[in-house]
């Protein structure tokens, strides 16, 4: 072994330990890409001269000033991400006028309502019953159930009288019932929407690297 | 180290344009390493250690805007050679776009003469 030769390995040997606190894959890229470079310095002309290699040596720098910029590149970048309140937009509009959609658009919305991390429990529970199906079956059958209950049994006597009989309740009380039905969801989704939009504003941001790998390291 | 200590600018302009000179070099043709770090330290201040051109090479593969091959050299065991992705050849151009403004602003507002 040469003089220049243990030079170059004992660089190589210092640059191997001062690199031991990086990933092993990068550590291993690393001491290749150097000592691939001073192979070929060496054979563009540095050859066994000592001083032409120890100027090699020094062009590339200290294994600690290689290996901190390894450790800043080793680190990604990393940028605030916040997610948006599209999730929980879209569960609140399929529970809502998603509903007129019968039974899917309700089911959808309810599906949403339980996936997003922003509603407790409860809450969804609430969002979940104050209309099973929610007001598109109401608005439903709104056109549809004063037909059906309220009816009228008339019973006409010989002597020319009719005598009607109305069953069920006073007939005011069916727009009632359908306006609370219609409101009461979107009463509830304005809530449940205002408290995932204030959760979400408080929530700490993901931290995620500035650029995703495309390939992955062979 | 350079003079200027904490206050100069330039190893954080360096590091921050180092990666786009890299790219635009290997625009032209592959290269194997040791012939890009030469290459680049031919530039008077471009770069202070060869030795950190190769952490770079290395976040520039795994960001996918270079790709390596090995290939035989004429001379000795074969080579790592660098090329540059389709999507490097985008963020170089969108960069290099981007850096003549900022080097135009910068030139309007700097004194003429460096007495």
């Amino acid at each position: 072994m040469t003089t220049v030769d243990s030079l170059v390995s004992d660089y190589l040997d210092r640059l191997g330990q001062v690199a031991g606190t990086l990933p092993p894959d990068r550590r291993a890229e690393l001491l290749e890409g150097i000592s691939d470079h001073i192979d070929a310095a060496r054979a563009a002309g540095a050859a066994d001269d000592e001083a032409a290699v120890r100027t090699v040596l020094d062009r590339l720098g200290t294994p600690e000033e290689i290996v901190a910029a390894a450790r800043e590149d080793a680190v990604p970048t990393l940028v605030a991400r916040r997610r948006g309140t599209g999730l929980e937009l879209a569960a609140v509009l399929m529970l809502t006028v998603g509903s007129l959609l019968p039974v899917v658009g309700w089911l959808v919305g309810v599906g949403l309502l339980w996936a997003s991390p922003r509603w407790r429990v409860l809450e969804k529970i609430v969002g979940t019953l104050v209309v099973p199906l929610g007001p598109g079956v109401v608005f439903y059958a709104g056109a549809i159930l004063p037909l059906a209950v309220i009816s009228e049994v008339c019973t006409g006597y010989p002597d020319g009288t009719v005598d009607c009989v109305s069953s069920g309740p006073p007939g005011w009380i069916y727009p009632v019932v359908l306006a609370v039905l219609l409101v009461a969801p979107v009463v509830v989704a304005v809530w449940l929407f205002r408290l995932a939009a204030r959760r979400a504003r408080q929530e700490p941001p993901d931290l995620v690297p500035a650029y995703a790998p495309t390939r992955p390291s062979p | 180290m350079e003079p200027g200590g904490a206050r100069n600018p330039l190893p954080q302009l360096r590091r921050g344009v180092l990666e786009y000179c890299v790219l635009s070099l290997l625009g032209d043709e592959e290269l194997y390493g040791f012939d890009l770090v030469r290459r680049l330290s031919d530039v008077d201040g471009m770069v202070i250690s060869e030795g950190t051109i190769y952490p770079l090479l290395s976040r520039l593969r795994r960001e996918g805007w270079v790709t390596t091959t090995w290939a035989e050299s004429g001379s000795g065991p074969p080579r790592r050679y660098y090329a540059v992705t389709p999507e490097g050849r985008r963020a170089l151009h969108e960069f290099a776009a981007q850096w003549r403004r900022f080097r135009d602003a910068v030139d309007q507002l700097m004194p003429r003469s460096t007495s």
